[in-house]
C-alpha cells in the first residue's frame, strides 16, 4: 500500500494506458473505462492533506522535490479530472482505434498528476505529458487538415512547457526551492518597481498560453474542430482548465489577471456569433468561460477563488456535455456546420435534450449548474466594488446566452429542417450525455456537495429571490432580444466561411514574408554560386591540363632538367638553414 | 442518413406553436420586470445601478443586440472563403469512428 500511495494520482491510467494495445482491439475502450474507474476510486480514498500539514518530499539530484500535494484546491480539480475522464471514456466506447484510447488515458492521467503537483519540476513533466499526448487526439482524424493543426498545437504546447522549465530553473538559482506556491505577494504588479521576479514572468507566460490568454488563444480554436467527435470531449476538459487551477495556485490575487479575464470573456463571444463550425463555436465559448476564472483568480479573495474552482468543476461537466452533443451531430449527420443542420431534433431528440440542458448550464439558468457556481465570480467583483468588472461579466453571461444558450441547440436542432433523417445517437454516447447531464442538473440544485469541496469555507446562497429574479430577467431578455432580430432579420445568416482569427499570422502572414527573404536569398545564392563555380570549374580544368601527360608539369622532363632544379633546391635549402 | 423533404412539420416547427412559444417568453419577461415592485435587493453592491427598476432586464436585452452586431460588423473583416487555409475539399471531415466504418488495419 504504502508502494501505491507513493504513485502520483491518476498512475492506472498513464500506466495502464501505456498498455491498452496489448488488449484486443473490441476490449480496448472497456479497458480506458476500467482505468479511469480504478483510477477515480483510488484518488477518492486517498487522503487529503489538512490545514497546515504539507506533503512528503524526497530529494533528487540536490532538489526537493514534491511529487503528490492533495489538498482543499487541488483535489476538486482531481476529483473532476476523474468524472470528465470517465465520461469521456465512455462516449468513446464504440471506438476502435488503439491510438485514441492510449491518447486520452495518458492526457487525463497527466492532467491529474499535474494538478496534484508538489514542485515545478513534476509539474514541468506531467504538463508536457498533457501536451505530448493529447496530440494523437487531434492527429487520429487522419486528414491533413488535422495533421497540420496537430502540429501547430503541438508547437504551442510544448513552448508552454520549455516556458515552465525556463521560470522552474530561474526560480531554484535564485531561491533554492522548487516548491509551487504563490509566485506573487500582495500589490505586485507586472511592471515597474514592485514588478514580479523573472522567475514568475516565465512561469505566468507559460500558464497564460496553456490556459488561452488573449492572443495566445488560438491554438485552441485551431485544433480542438480537427480533433475526432471522441477527442474533442477529452480535450475540452483537461488542458485548460489545468491552467486554471495552476493560475489559481501561483498567481492567486495577480490584479492584471482581473483586466486579462475581462477581455477573455468578451472577444470570444463576438467571433462566436459569426462562426459557422458549432465545434469551433464552442471553442470559443470555452475561452470566454475560461475568462471567468481567470477573473476570479485575479480577484483572489476568498469568494473569488472559491467561484473559480466551482466554476471550473460546472465548467468541465457542462462542457464535455456541449461538445458530446455536437459531437453526436456530427458522428451521425458528418458535418457539425450550422448552414448544415436544423431539423435534428426530429431525429435525436434525447441528445436535444442533453444539449439543451448544457446550454441552460453554461448559461447559469437556475436549477443548472452554472447558475451556482458564476454567480459566485460576478458576487465577488460586486463584493470588491469593482464596477467595471461586474458589468463586463454581466454582458459576457449575456454574451454566453447568445453563443451557447441559443446558437448551439437552436441551429442545430430546431432553425429551418435541413431535411436530413438519421439515427439518435448510439447508447454510449446518450449514456455518457446523460451523466453529464444529470450531474449538471444536481450541481445546481444539491449545490452544497459542490460548495463543500471548495478550497475555502462558504458562506454563500444562490437561491435568493434577487439573484433568481435579475438573473432570469438577463437571460430571458436576452432571449426575447434573440427573438426580437429573428423576426426583424437582423440575426447575421449563418453563412459558409472561414473567420480569421490571430492564428493568421502564423499561418498565412509569416510563411508569406519568410518567402519573401527566401527568395531574395535564393537569387542572391544562385548568382554567387555560378559565378563561383565557374571559376572553381576553371581553375580546376587549369590544373588538370597543367598535370595531364601534355601538360608542362605531367610531361617528361630531361635529365639536365631535373639536375638543374634539383641543384636549385639544394641551394635554396643550404641558404635557408645557415640564415 | 435520408433526405426527406421537410414536410412534416414537428411541435416545435408549427406556427401557431411558435407563437404561443414566443407569447409565453413575452408574458414571462413582463412578469420578471414586474416582480421587482415586489421585493427589494437587500445587499446592492452598486446601488444606484442595481436597484434600478428591472436593470438586469434591460441591460441582458442591449447587451445580447450589442453583443450580434458587433459580430454582424466583424464579419466583413475577417471572412474568407472556406478553402482558405485548406483548399482540399477531403480535408474537411474529420475520422468519425463509425462502427461501421472499416479503416486498413483495424481488424484486430
Amino acid at each position: 500500500m504504502n508502494f501505491l500511495s507513493a504513485l502520483p494520482p491518476g498512475w492506472p491510467m498513464i500506466v495502464g494506458g501505456v498498455f491498452l494495445w496489448l488488449l484486443p482491439k473490441r476490449a480496448q475502450a472497456g479497458g480506458a473505462l476500467s482505468l479511469a474507474i480504478l483510477s477515480g476510486l483510488l484518488f477518492w480514498f486517498t487522503p487529503v492533506l489538512g490545514e497546515g500539514e504539507s506533503a512528503k518530499t524526497f530529494s533528487m539530484l540536490g532538489a526537493e522535490l514534491q511529487p503528490i500535494r492533495i489538498d482543499s484546491l487541488s483535489r476538486p480539480f482531481g476529483l473532476v479530472f476523474h468524472i470528465a475522464a470517465v465520461v469521456s471514456a465512455i462516449y468513446a466506447l464504440h471506438v476502435r482505434d488503439t491510438r485514441q484510447h492510449i491518447a486520452g488515458m495518458v492526457y487525463a492521467g497527466g492532467a491529474i498528476g499535474a494538478c496534484c503537483a508538489g514542485d515545478l519540476m513534476t509539474l514541468f513533466v506531467f504538463w508536457e505529458l498533457t501536451a505530448i499526448s493529447s496530440v494523437f487526439l487531434v492527429w487520429a482524424s487522419d486528414t491533413p487538415a488535422a495533421y497540420r493543426a496537430g502540429m501547430r498545437y503541438l508547437i504551442v504546447q510544448v513552448g508552454s512547457g520549455v516556458l515552465l522549465l525556463t521560470g522552474a530553473i530561474i526560480q531554484y538559482v535564485e531561491t533554492g526551492s522548487l516548491k509551487f506556491e504563490l509566485f506573487v505577494s500582495e500589490g505586485q504588479t507586472l511592471f515597474g518597481d514592485n514588478s514580479i521576479s523573472p522567475a514568475a514572468w516565465c512561469v505566468l507566460f507559460a500558464f497564460a498560453i496553456k490556459c488561452a490568454f488573449p492572443l495566445l488563444h488560438n491554438w485552441l480554436q485551431d485544433s480542438y474542430p480537427k480533433a475526432t467527435v471522441t477527442g474533442t470531449v477529452f480535450l475540452s476538459a483537461f488542458t485548460t482548465k489545468l491552467a486554471v487551477y495552476s493560475l489559481a495556485r501561483g498567481f492567486a490575487g495577480f490584479d492584471p489577471l482581473i483586466t486579462v479575464g475581462c477581455v477573455m470573456t468578451l472577444f470570444p463571444i463576438i467571433f462566436a456569433v459569426i462562426e459557422n463550425d458549432l465545434r469551433r463555436v464552442l471553442a470559443y465559448s470555452l475561452n470566454n468561460q475560461l475568462g471567468f476564472m481567470v477573473v476570479g483568480v485575479g480577484i483572489g479573495t476568498e469568494l473569488a477563488i472559491n467561484g473559480t474552482v466551482a466554476h471550473a468543476f460546472c465548467h468541465i461537466i457542462y462542457k464535455s456535455l456541449l461538445f458530446m452533443s455536437v459531437g453526436a451531430v456530427l458522428f451521425r449527420v458528418g458535418t457539425a456546420k450550422a448552414t448544415e443542420l436544423g431539423g435534428l431534433h426530429k431525429s435525436m431528440p434525447w441528445t436535444t435534450a442533453f444539449c439543451m440542458i448544457g446550454a441552460g448550464a453554461i448559461s447559469g439558468f437556475p436549477l443548472l449548474s452554472g447558475f451556482v457556481s458564476k454567480s459566485m465570480i460576478i458576487s465577488a467583483a460586486g463584493e470588491e466594488h469593482m464596477f467595471g468588472v461586474w458589468i463586463v461579466l454581466l454582458i459576457a453571461s449575456a454574451g454566453v446566452m447568445e453563443h451557447s444558450g441559443i446558437k448551439i441547440p437552436f441551429f442545430a436542432f430546431f432553425a429551418h429542417d435541413s431535411g436530413k433523417r438519421v439515427k439518435e445517437a448510439p447508447w454510449n454516447m446518450l449514456l455518457a450525455m446523460s451523466i453529464a447531464a444529470f450531474s449538471c442538473i444536481a450541481l445546481g440544485i444539491a449545490y452544497p456537495l459542490l460548495y463543500r469541496l471548495l478550497p475555502f469555507d462558504v458562506d454563500y446562497h444562490p437561491y435568493t429571490i434577487t439573484h433568481v429574479v435579475t438573473q432570469l430577467q438577463l437571460l430571458l431578455f436576452a432571449a426575447l432580444a434573440f427573438v426580437a432580430l429573428m423576426k426583424s432579420g437582423l440575426y447575421p445568416a449563418e453563412q459558409r466561411a472561414v473567420n480569421l482569427d490571430t492564428d493568421w499570422f502564423y499561418r498565412r502572414l509569416i510563411p508569406k514574408v519568410t518567402r519573401g527573404g527566401q527568395v531574395a536569398i535564393e537569387l542572391v545564392d544562385q548568382t554567387f554560386r555560378h559565378d563561383f563555380l565557374l571559376t572553381l570549374r576553371s581553375v580546376l580544368r587549369m590544373i588538370q591540363r597543367s598535370f595531364n601527360v601534355n601538360g608542362w608539369i605531367g610531361q617528361t622532363w630531361s635529365t639536365s632538367t631535373m639536375a638543374f632544379w634539383a641543384a636549385t633546391l639544394l641551394a635554396i635549402s643550404l641558404v635557408l638553414y645557415y640564415t | 442518413m435520408s433526405h426527406n423533404p421537410p414536410s412534416d412539420p414537428s411541435w416545435f416547427e408549427r406556427p401557431q406553436n411558435i407563437q404561443r412559444m414566443i407569447i409565453g417568453l413575452v408574458v414571462v419577461c413582463v412578469l420578471l420586470v414586474f416582480a421587482n415592485l415586489f421585493y427589494e435587493n437587500p445587499h446592492p453592491h452598486f446601488g444606484k445601478v442595481e436597484t434600478f427598476f428591472g436593470f438586469q432586464a434591460w441591460f441582458g436585452f442591449i447587451a445580447f443586440v450589442a453583443v450580434v452586431f458587433l459580430g454582424t460588423l466583424l464579419r466583413p473583416l475577417i471572412k474568407k472563403p472556406e478553402g482558405y487555409y485548406d483548399p482540399e475539399p477531403e480535408n474537411e471531415f474529420p475520422r468519425l469512428d463509425r462502427p461501421e466504418d472499416n479503416h486498413p488495419g483495424d481488424e484486430a
